[in-house]
This record gives C-alpha cells, structure tokens and sequence, in this order.
C-alpha cells in the first residue's frame, strides 16, 4: 500500500482477512478535506477496489470529528476560476466507481464537505455524539459536493430545506430519525459496533453485495419502471455466480454458506 | 489539596480525586449571573480533562445553594424592551445542564441551602444527590408568569408524575428535603451533605472509570427510550466494556479476593 500523508489505510482491520479501514488522519484541521487528502483518499479506495481480499471498506476520522468540511484556509481568497482549476470535485466523482460497500462510521463533526463525504459512503454508522450539517450558507456559499442533492434525497425538501437555509447541525439521533444515518450507536463502541456491522456485510456472497449496492445506487438515477429493470437484470446475473449456488444449498442444508466472491 | 485554575464566581478544588466546585455568589444567594454559568461549565470541562479527577462535587457557598438567574446581569439589555429569555436559555442554562449531564465524570450535588428556580433545575441535573435536612425546594416560575425551564419540566414529570408535577410548578409550595426523598430526586439527607457527598465521591472514586461513564450514560438514555433500544444499547456497551482492561483487573481481583486497582482503560 502506498504511504499518505493525510490519511491512514489498514488494509486489514482488526485482523479480519476483508475488511479495510481509512481514517481521515488531520486531526489538528478537524480532517478538513483538503485538495490532497480527497486525492489520497480516492487513491486508497481503487487500490483497495483492486484488491481481491478486501470485500468492504469503513472510512472514518476521530472522535471528535469525521471531518469538519473544506479546507476554509484553502479557499477564502479563491476565484471561481480557482475553484475550476482546482479539480477537486472531479476526484470527489470517482468515489462514484467504487463498487464494494464504503461504510463512514461517524464521531463528532460531519459539517460540511464532511457531511457530503459521509453521504458519498453507502451507509453511515453514528456515534451519538455525531453532528451533521451543511453550514456553508454560514460563510455565504452553499454546498458543492453533494449537499443540496443527497442530503434532499435522504431526508427530503422540507428537512434538507432547513439544514442548508439554516446551516445549523442536526444531532446523531435527529440523523437517524430523518434517515440520514443508519444507526447510532453509543460514540465510544463505534468502531467495535460498525466493525459488527462490517463483518455481516463481508460475510456475504461479494458478488452478490456489489450488485445489490449497485441496484440501489441507480433508484436514485432513474425512474422506478427502469430501476426494477436494472434490478431483475442484477437479479438475474446473481444465478450466475457459484455463490448464489452455494448459498441456497448451504440454506436447504441447514449450513453456514462458504463463499469464494465468484 | 491543590489549588488550580482560578474563576470569578466559583471555586475549584481538587482533594482526594473529587474535583469540588463551589458556586461563590452568596450576597445574591448564588444566583447566576452570565459569568456564573459560565465558570460552572469551564469547571465541569477542567475537571473532565484532569485524569487525577474522578468525580465532582458541585455545591455553593452561604445559605443557598442557588436561586436562578440573576436578574440583574443577563448577557441581554433589559432596559431596551423585552428580553428575549429563549436567547438566556439557550445560550446559557441549557450548556449547563448540558454541561452536567454530558459530564463523563458523576456530578454530584452536596445541596446545603434553598433552590429556586433553574438553581433547581441545576440541582435535579446533578447525577447523585445529597441534601442537608429541610432545606426548600422551590420552582417559582409560575408566580413571576413564567414556566419551568433548564430541563425542571422534564425532571419534574418523570419522578412526580404530571399530577403532582403540574402542582408543584404551578403553585408554588415549596418541596422540603424529605418531601424530595420521598420522590426520589435525592437518594440521601444529612446534617453534614458536604461530607456525605465526599464519602460518596470516594466510593465512586473507586471504581473503574469507563464502568461510571457508561452506567451513567446507559440509565439517561433508558430514561428516554424504549426497551428494545435499551437491550441494544447494553449489548454495544458491554462489548465495547468486556474489552477493557478494567473489567480483567475487576475479575482478576475477584478472584484474588482483592481490591481491584482500576486505571480507566
């Protein structure tokens, strides 16, 4: 694995042989996602794309942040032509090609950049002392990664309406009543309790996870008639894997399934 | 005992791993002015940072232990118009109370004279609760045309019951100490709280850190939620606990019939 300077990569965490952890490591800035830390982050995640052992990958920061937004230093001056030049945006869209589960266990702040880098995930894990929100409109912008489009899609208008009109944070169990978040557990067991949570998911027939992430990803890109046609589609190609094979008959066997990822 | 970081209106002092905090207004009977809150919460912080410190002791100084907001120092104008209370609440008493509850070291309270007010709500926020004999409970709210706030509805409710509670806040008899037992606001009276509460402290000093943490954490949040949350809840502390090197010294001295040596890991 390469080194980096903002993040670190495990590519075995907790000695478990599938799964892999990124935490965002600029504790000092809050992990505020700089210009360099996005393209670390997006270079660990097809080197562990890459990797045949890994079958799930857990993004988180520290306990006091996941990563408190942009880097405000970076950009205060900043002309638009900056921005365009800066390309950042265009390495946060290759998060988009990753096709095993990311899952951002979250502690402390998700403001943000760190908002939208939790909603790029597939699913996030809270910590009760997590704090979500879109706070740009505070400093006179708006969100530019996400946070108008997948915060509305998550909780709805009215909600995303508030969070981003507003800038103000909404806490972990606000989060997970609105369904931003998945789960939220007490904020010292959350590595322990997303690490759970991972393990089920890496248990799984992989083929089988990355097609079902995959279906799920296009309801939010097409209508519904298309989406069940993407689905049956993915349906169908499980049939063709041995792990579909082996985990029905391991079910008629009253068996744990062993599967192989093909 | 060793003196530290030094405040306006409270006094801080750490003896025998218990931080004490001593509310210092006695000429206002300990009402809180902007200040007061403030140096309660940096107290509480303080305390929560010194890794000698295991628990903390919160009391006052003088014949109350306190009376509320002062109404002469709001951190808002009073003579231009109506004051905009709301802004006090949420910027002052609700980090306080916040403050106490989200203490990750039990605070206890050594409530040697009268409440009144949100020094009330101050008061039912403290985790363990020890009060001298007969000292009066009062909410007060209602007979200046105002409602309970700093989380007293709350408190108020959950041990009275709505029947009792809404009488309480709405007509303004004041609670005495034993009347407080009685509802279990406070588990313990004596003539001397300040030294029971330090028993009491001494007591908690001894166990294993991350075991107060999340029994405190675990029974706020059973207050709030439902079972199947609760039962959830449990099995994620019990895992995260079952890995701690506390609990193996807890059972290691079990079994060597000694007293445990609990380091917080």
């Amino acid at each position: 694995m390469n080194t980096y300077e903002n993040i670190l990569v495990s590519k075995t965490y907790r000695d478990h042989q599938h799964i892999a952890l990124i935490q965002l490591n600029r504790p000092k800035v809050l992990n505020a996602l700089s210009t360099d830390l996005m393209k670390e982050l997006v270079d660990a995640l097809f080197v562990l794309e890459d990797d045949k052992d890994v079958r799930v990958i857990l993004l988180t920061g520290n306990d006091r942040a996941f990563a408190a937004g942009a880097d405000i230093g970076q950009m205060a001056e900043a002309s638009p032509i900056d921005q365009i030049n800066d390309n950042r945006f265009r390495t946060w869209k290759k998060m988009h090609l990753i096709s095993k589960p990311i899952i951002a266990a979250v502690n402390g702040f998700a403001l943000g950049g760190g908002c939208e880098l939790a909603m790029s995930c597939d699913l996030i894990i809270a910590g009760d002392s997590a704090k979500f929100g879109q706070p740009e409109i505070k400093i006179g912008t708006i969100p530019g990664a996400g946070g108008t489009q997948r915060l509305t899609r998550a909780i709805g208008k009215s909600k995303a309406m508030l969070a981003v009109l507003t800038g103000e944070t909404m806490n972990a169990f606000e989060a997970e009543r609105v369904g931003l978040v998945a789960k939220v557990v007490p904020a010292e067991t959350l590595m322990q309790e997303t690490f759970e949570i991972a393990k089920v998911i890496a248990n799984r027939a992989p083929v089988a996870v990355k097609l079902a992430k995959e279906a799920v990803n296009i309801a939010f890109e097409t209508s519904l008639r298309d989406g069940m046609e993407y689905e049956r589609r993915n349906f169908y190609l499980t049939f063709a894997s041995k792990d579909q094979k082996e985990g029905m008959k391991a079910f008629m066997e009253k068996r744990e399934p062993k599967y192989e990822g093909n | 005992m060793k003196e530290t970081k030094s405040f306006e209106t409270i006094k801080y002092e750490v003896k025998n791993s218990t931080a004490i905090i001593t509310i210092n207004r006695p000429q206002v009977y300990n009402a809180l002015n902007v200040q007061g809150k403030l140096d309660i919460i940096d107290g509480i912080r303080e305390a929560n940072k010194d890794g000698t410190v295991r628990s903390i002791i919160l009391t006052a100084e003088g014949k109350a232990f306190c009376s509320g907001q002062d109404l002469n120092d709001r951190s808002v104008d009073a003579t231009k118009g109506p004051v905009d209370i709301g802004h006090t609440i949420e910027t002052e008493w609700n980090p306080l109370i916040d403050a106490i509850r989200n203490s990750e070291k039990l605070v206890i309270g050594a409530i040697l004279g009268v409440c009144a007010g949100a020094g009330l709500s101050v008061a039912l926020a403290c985790d363990l609760k020890v009060a001298a004999p007969g000292i009066r409970f009062i909410s007060g709210f209602s007979q200046i045309g105002l409602a309970p706030d700093a989380g007293m509805s709350f408190m108020l409710v959950r041990q009275m019951g709505y029947t009792k509670a809404l009488e309480f806040a709405l007509l303004g008899k004041p609670l005495l100490s034993e009347d407080m037992q009685r509802y279990n606001f406070i588990s313990r009276i004596a003539e001397d709280c300040l030294t029971t509460a330090l028993e009491m402290a001494a007591e908690v000093n001894a166990l294993a850190p991350l075991s107060v943490k999340m029994v405190k954490k675990n029974l706020q949040f059973a207050n709030e939620k439902e079972l199947g949350q609760v039962l959830e809840r449990e099995k994620h502390v019990q895992r995260f606990l079952g890995f701690s090197q506390d609990y193996k010294e807890g059972v290691t001295a079990f079994m060597e019939k000694r007293k445990p040596q609990f380091k917080g890991i």
